[in-house]
């Protein structure tokens, strides 16, 4: 297993938007970032692949918290962040049942958006007693990353779903 | 799917657009920062590529700068990606799922415009979500709330205008009986008031009461029959009818639209939608629509009788009608609560069941054994808690709705007592009463019925108004070909950003046998697609003898050509059947010719009912050589011209190989045929050999030009060779 740390390899960030790293020697341009473990830890064990259409892993970085540091931590964060966006919930404003599909209005970390899922599919992936991982019908993901953080009224609007 | 959406004038005035024209806009709602945004579109103009918010300007390029327009798929939401000529990439424009189709889409068509090729794309997929009001599409086009009432009243009454006597007869016959319902309460009345109150009738007036009665409720009972019996008829003709239309309109449709359906999609709406019809005229059209006439006939009596009393009985309706409506969400949710367990329970079943063997040899048992039993007391406490609710609920309603009736009779009677009616006209009042409310608790029932029958109706005629895309040109040429082929520059993809051959250019001599080589995914099997006319070509020509394909009737066309494919399909018939599948008018001789042609007769006649054997579900009870021998004599009967085998033999045992190879071989006689093969052997002797390497002809030629020339196609031969030496 190649581990990869600030020590051997050097992230940089591309006008557009992309990181660049420099491993051994070789530049290799506009990585992608893979979370292995992506809800229960989702900075650890990234592994790092090139961009070209085998995607072949460049090498992983085992705590990206541990090995990184400030500049090259923050690009890495970033790319993840954009990656993996999942919104999370913070507030349900309305549940709204029709025809088969439920539209929800929610407020979260991004801003306030809907969404809908079909009532009958099995949209909300519990992970725990308390944290969820909402699909919608269009494949976006949202979470709530603990349910008893939402009012009981809240709670109740999502309480058949789960 | 909408790739130009409409922005004000004032917008683009402000853009700088003013009088360009506007190929693609699309909106996008994420920023760098992970917000959302709105009123933010990605704007594409014939040479460049804008990224506004509302109607400033972020980014933008000339695309005479870009290599490459792409849509960058990340988790959950996505990227507009410019790769510039200096190679230099820049994340534009971020957008949430709900717009990455819509941008698969858009940077195909950008990068074509990048490239100099002026060619709109257009997208056939089906929005999931209407981008006006939020609503899901049930897998329709166009969005039945946006598109107003209209739209669905056209489609009703397309739906009904065959059957407007049948509609007629049954509506006359819904006046007949609620007119006979509404007539006996008034009967006894009478008989009350007349013979009973004033004591003065004689046995005449109660056997002539008797007798009108009788002959009433009988009349009603037929009345009732015949009108169901209608009804049920012709919901049942509708529905086959219906049926009958989708399914030849599903044939028509191009495979590129049954491809981009979900699996089981139109399945459902052959089988379901056209239940949910029927379902809807024999429940809710039947009964529901005649009860509604007759309560507004009775209401009607009611009040010309005492316009008083009958506001009193109904005082409590409007509550019952909100009452129900009002359980509606929690009787809903509790039966989705119910089933969701179920559900859990059953996938947990099933799960230890089919690993049942892990389970056993991990010592597991007992911990499956209690999760088991966790989840199915959850799912029995919701259960429970489900018929409680409606225990309760239920008998309330029933007696809220005859609470109407207590107050008419306690008002109605202090009236009789008054000298301001009479007993007869009580009766028949409190008769009426009754009539109510049945329809009323139904209410709720009737609202879903109707609901789910529109959706369903939306479904069907999507599919029905669906466009045809492959259709026989105006003056189609039926001919007889001779089997000479060219491909002109075509190019095609089954998404019209994702293309899947490049710039093909072939052409092949009558008679001649083409092998085609490349890897899985390279485009052979869509190049044979083309050639049998199952999809249109986007760009360039395709002739058979020197004419269009797009010219050729497409029947015709399809006669005369034979295909063996690697799954044979074989129907739920005999072997007779499914070997004269293309020409039913074949006579035994020819069916035992074709079969001795294609190696197939030996084992047909060790068969207990030789031809006349079942093949069963897909063919199963024979053996893949001989379904395959079965396809050859299928295409030997129908005598063809072109023939088509993608991968024949590849599923076979050497014996067999060898039997459907000389079959094969006897077959290609006077035909011009396109093999597929992985086994480069087995193209031993074609004539020419074509490798699709990256969706374009990379190699052409015979066995041993390809082999001198060092390229792919030995690469292949020598990998295959060394796989052989291993083994």
């Amino acid at each position: 297993m190649e581990l990869l740390n600030s020590s051997n390899m050097k992230v940089e960030k591309t006008a557009g938007g992309f990181l660049n790293v420099t491993v051994k020697g070789t530049v290799y341009e506009n990585i992608k970032l893979v979370r292995t473990f992506p809800f229960t830890a989702p900075n650890r064990f990234i592994s790092v692949r090139m961009s070209d259409e085998d995607s072949r892993e460049i090498g992983l970085i085992d705590d990206l918290e541990k090995d990184f540091a400030g500049e090259a931590r923050a690009c890495l964060q970033e790319e993840l962040e954009i990656r993996y966006f999942t919104p999370v919930i913070t507030k349900v404003i309305s549940v709204k049942d029709q025809a088969g599909c439920s539209y929800f209005e929610v407020d979260t970390n991004a801003g306030v958006c809907n969404f809908a899922i079909r009532s009958n599919e099995n949209a909300f992936m519990k992970l725990s007693e308390t944290r969820v991982i909402i699909e919608d019908l269009e494949n976006n993901r949202y979470e709530i990353p603990d349910l008893n953080k939402l009012t009981s009224k809240e709670r109740k609007k999502l309480d058949i779903f789960l | 799917m909408n790739l130009l959406f409409q922005l004000d004038e004032k917008r683009i005035e402000k853009i700088g657009l003013k009088d360009q024209e506007i190929w693609y806009c699309v909106p996008y709602d994420l920023t760098k920062e992970n917000r959302y945004v709105r009123d933010g579109y990605v704007i594409v103009t014939k040479t460049r590529l804008l990224v506004t918010e509302k109607d400033r300007i972020l980014f933008e390029t000339e695309l005479s700068e870009c290599r490459e327009i792409y849509s960058e798929t990340l988790m959950h939401n996505g990227a507009l990606t410019v790769v510039k000529k200096d190679g230099s990439r820049i994340r534009a424009a971020r957008f949430s799922m709900k717009h990455a189709v819509r941008y698969s889409y858009v940077g195909r068509g950008a990068t074509m415009l990048a490239q100099g090729v002026f060619h709109k794309v257009e997208s056939l997929e089906n929005e999931t979500v209407c981008p006006k009001c939020g609503f899901v599409l049930p897998g329709i086009s166009a969005c039945p709330r946006c598109n107003g009432k209209q739209e669905s009243a056209r489609k009703i009454r397309e739906m009904c205008r065959p059957y407007v006597w049948k509609f007629l007869l049954i509506g006359a016959l819904m006046l007949l009986s609620s007119g006979v319902r509404i007539l006996i309460p008034r009967v006894q009345q009478q008989f009350i008031d007349g013979a009973l109150v004033e004591k003065n009738g004689i046995m005449t007036d109660i056997l002539r009461f008797a007798g009108t009665m009788l002959f009433l409720t009988v009349l009603t009972i037929f009345l009732t029959v015949f009108r169901s019996w209608y009804s049920t008829l012709l919901g049942a003709r509708m529905s086959k009818d219906l049926r009958g239309k989708l399914f030849a309109k599903i044939q028509r449709l191009s495979l590129s639209y049954i491809q981009e359906q979900k699996p089981g999609e139109l399945m459902n709406r052959i089988m379901a939608d056209t239940v949910q019809i029927r379902q809807f005229m024999e429940t809710v059209f039947a009964n529901a629509v005649s009860e509604f006439v007759t309560v507004f006939a009775a209401a009607a009596m009611m009040a010309v009788i005492s316009w008083k009393l009958m506001l009193l009985s109904l005082v409590f309706v409007p509550l019952v009608i909100w009452g129900s409506f009002a359980i509606r969400g929690t009787v809903m949710k509790g039966f989705r609560r119910a089933r969701k367990r179920r559900d859990h329970l059953e996938s947990q079943l099933q799960d230890v069941l089919s690993g049942m063997s892990v389970v056993k040899s991990y010592g597991k048992e007992k911990e499956e054994s209690e999760t088991f039993k966790h989840l199915a007391q959850e799912q029995t406490m919701v259960e429970m808690k489900n018929e409680l609710y409606f225990a309760v609920r239920m008998p309330v309603f029933a007696f809220m709705l005859g609470l109407g009736a207590y107050l008419a009779t306690y008002f109605g009677g202090l009236k009789v007592l008054g000298g301001g009616m009479t007993p007869g006209v009580l009766m028949q009042f409190i008769s009426y009463t009754t009539m109510l409310y049945e329809p009323f608790r139904r209410i709720t029932v009737i609202a879903r019925q109707f609901t789910q029958t529109m959706t369903s109706m939306e479904r069907i005629y999507d599919v029905l108004d669906a466009r045809e895309e492959i259709t026989n040109a105006r003056n189609a040429k039926k001919m007889q070909i001779r089997g000479e082929v060219e491909f002109r520059d075509v190019t095609f993809g089954y998404r019209s950003y994702e293309p899947v051959l490049n710039h093909v250019n072939l052409s092949v001599k009558p008679g001649e046998m083409i092998g085609l080589v490349g890897a899985s995914g390279s485009g052979k099997t869509t190049l044979i697609n083309l050639l049998m006319r199952l999809y249109q070509v986007d760009d360039g020509a395709l002739y058979i003898d020197g004419v269009n394909i797009n010219d050729l009737d497409i029947e015709n066309f399809h006669r005369q050509i034979g295909v063996v494919l690697q799954e044979t399909f074989l129907f739920n018939d005999t072997i007779l059947e499914n070997i004269r599948y293309a020409r039913p008018d074949a006579t035994f001789q020819e069916v035992v010719e074709a079969a001795k042609t294609a190696n197939a007769h030996d084992f047909i006649c060790r068969a207990p009912a030789g031809y006349e054997t079942y093949v069963g579900e897909k063919g199963y009870m024979l053996s893949g050589g001989e379904r395959q021998r079965i396809a050859i004599a299928r295409a030997v009967l129908n005598r063809p011209r072109l023939l088509i085998l993608d991968e024949a033999t590849s599923n076979l045992d050497t014996e067999s190989e060898y039997l459907v190879q000389t079959a094969l071989d006897r077959l290609r006689k006077n035909c011009t045929t396109f093999a597929i093969a992985h086994r480069l052997s087995t193209l031993k002797s074609a004539d020419r050999l074509v490798v699709i390497d990256k969706h374009r002809i990379a190699e052409a030629g015979s066995h041993e030009e390809l082999l001198a020339k060092k390229g792919i196609y030995y690469g292949l031969v020598t990998a295959q060779l060394e796989m052989s030496k291993t083994q």
